[in-house]
């Protein structure tokens, strides 16, 4: 199987050193918009998207290999496999955040540092564990994505995902649903609500930051504490922003506090940050 | 050709009173979902005083699956895309509820660089209920066709072995009575006897082979 058609592996640069962008649950590589135009003069960029979103293989979507996090973390590694990298720099956005975590557990050796963007390791409240939805809430969401998937034609699906050459094909599409599939966004969906991934924090070796909004329904403010203090070597950097997308509503921000983390000499960049962006 | 429009005698005033009293919700709001104009149509259809509503987020509006939608699926959009059509929003405030379709398209004032966001809102009642009935039946449909499927591999468990087994059978035992000795008569009924069951036979593997496609 070709990993980098399957996953629409994009590569950006030259650079010496690689960074890694994994988008989350909701969207594709597109969101990586402004970290692709700040980080391609240094740095070799990948950017893909996992299998169900964007323009990847919807063929090679496999109900169980993809029912855990760890499927998607397999995405992951074999890219880098691939594409025979080292020392990623892996940002992971949301639920990639935690998809990264089970990545970097698995091979250590690939990575040399994580970013999390808007990261929770688990989402749903659970006794004095404050992840901020509860069950009801998701299906509440659950539902609102049914009625705004009725537009989902499943004839057209096809014709966009073979044809990444013709963006106008996708356009109609994209405009409204980022271009997933919708089967397999619910599935998608649960395995992003329903993984507990707090005992992975633990287990990580690989040194991390926490990008978290101080404004962020699925990532309320106390999260980013909760995984510092279970992550060994993580550091935490608040950012001014409202919503769950900072790399798209926030980037010059969200862009000094990853190069705060990457640049500076010991990486501990605890502070209320940074240049607030023109319009959050 | 110069008063091409003679109705329009103070085009100000118009342009307000069409942008208050207009079949639809109008608002701006900005990147972080503060709302900065409302029309009058919005405000009599979630029952409040402009004062409730200026400067809090639209997305309070929202019931809480809206909410996270929004923020999971909408924002980013709007952000990328600069706009989003007929995305399906339920308001649900306390003292307004009702389905909607939300469509917003950014843009800027002269001279400004802020982004603003320009939005529609439809009530949709009875498109709504049309539309649930269509989810409904469409969610039962593929309820049946899995089932369907449930019983159409079981049904080709069934073919391929309960009814080949005992079929084998009986062409093992039309070899053994073709091996005794009987009469010519009798002969000739166990070879038709043995044509009937190979092609039973055949029959029931391309069925089951059919049934597993």
């Amino acid at each position: 199987m070709d990993i980098l058609k399957r996953n629409n592996v994009r590569i950006f640069g030259d650079g010496d050193k690689v960074m890694m962008l994994a988008h989350g649950f909701g969207c594709d590589q597109n969101v990586w918009r402004h970290l692709i135009d700040a980080y391609q003069k240094e740095h070799t960029l990948i950017v893909f998207d996992f299998v169900g979103a964007g323009q990847s293989d919807l063929s090679a979507y496999d109900s169980l290999r993809y029912s855990t996090l760890d499927g998607y973390a397999a995405d992951v590694l074999e890219i880098i496999e691939t594409l025979n990298l080292r020392n990623v720099i892996l940002v992971g956005h949301s639920v990639s955040s935690m998809i990264g975590v089970r990545a970097a557990i698995n091979k250590p050796e690939y990575f040399s540092q994580l970013v999390f963007v808007a990261p929770s390791p688990y989402y749903i409240n659970d006794g004095d564990y404050v992840g901020g939805l509860d069950k009801a809430d998701l299906e509440a969401l659950f539902e609102m994505m049914e009625s705004n998937y009725l537009g989902w034609s499943s004839a057209m699906a096809p014709l966009i995902m073979g044809n990444p050459h013709k963006p106008e094909l996708g356009e109609e599409l994209t405009a409204n649903f980022c271009a997933t599939d919708p089967d397999i966004a619910r599935e998608f969906a649960r395995v992003t609500f329903f993984s507990d991934s707090r005992g992975d924090l633990v287990k990580l070796t690989v040194p991390s930051v926490t990008l978290q909004c101080n404004q962020d329904m699925l990532a309320p403010l106390h999260i980013g504490d909760y995984i510092k203090r279970y992550t060994p070597n993580n550091s935490l950097v608040i950012l001014d922003a409202t919503g769950h997308c900072p790399h798209l509503s926030a980037p010059a921000q969200t862009i000094e506090a990853i190069n705060c983390y990457l640049f500076s000499d010991n990486n501990l960049i605890d502070a209320k940050l940074l240049s607030p962006d023109l319009f959050t | 050709m110069q008063n091409f429009y003679p109705l329009i005698s103070s085009p100000k005033t118009d342009f307000e009173a069409f942008y208050n009293q207009a079949p639809c919700g109008l608002f701006i709001f900005r990147a972080n979902g503060t709302i900065v104009h409302i029309n009058q149509t919005m405000l009599v259809w979630l029952n409040a005083n402009a004062e409730e509503v200026i400067y809090k987020d639209f997305t309070d509006l929202l019931d809480k699956g809206g909410k996270l939608y929004y923020q999971l699926f909408i924002q980013p959009l709007l952000t990328m895309n600069n706009e989003v059509k007929e995305i399906s929003f339920h308001i649900c405030t306390p003292k307004a509820d009702f389905h909607c379709l939300f469509s917003a398209k950014v843009f800027q004032k002269d001279g400004e660089d802020e982004p603003l966001f320009a939005a529609t809102i439809y009530q949709v009642a009875e498109r709504k209920k049309y539309e649930d009935e269509l989810l409904k039946k469409k969610q039962q449909a593929d309820l049946e066709k899995e089932m369907k499927e449930v019983t159409l591999k079981e049904v080709a468990y069934d073919q391929s072995h309960l009814v080949r087994a005992p079929l084998a059978n009986i062409v093992g035992l039309i070899s053994l009575l073709d091996e005794m000795e009987c009469t010519s008569e009798v002969s000739d009924l166990i070879k038709l006897l043995k044509i009937s069951a190979n092609k039973l036979d055949e029959q029931v593997i391309k069925l089951a082979d059919k049934l597993n496609e």
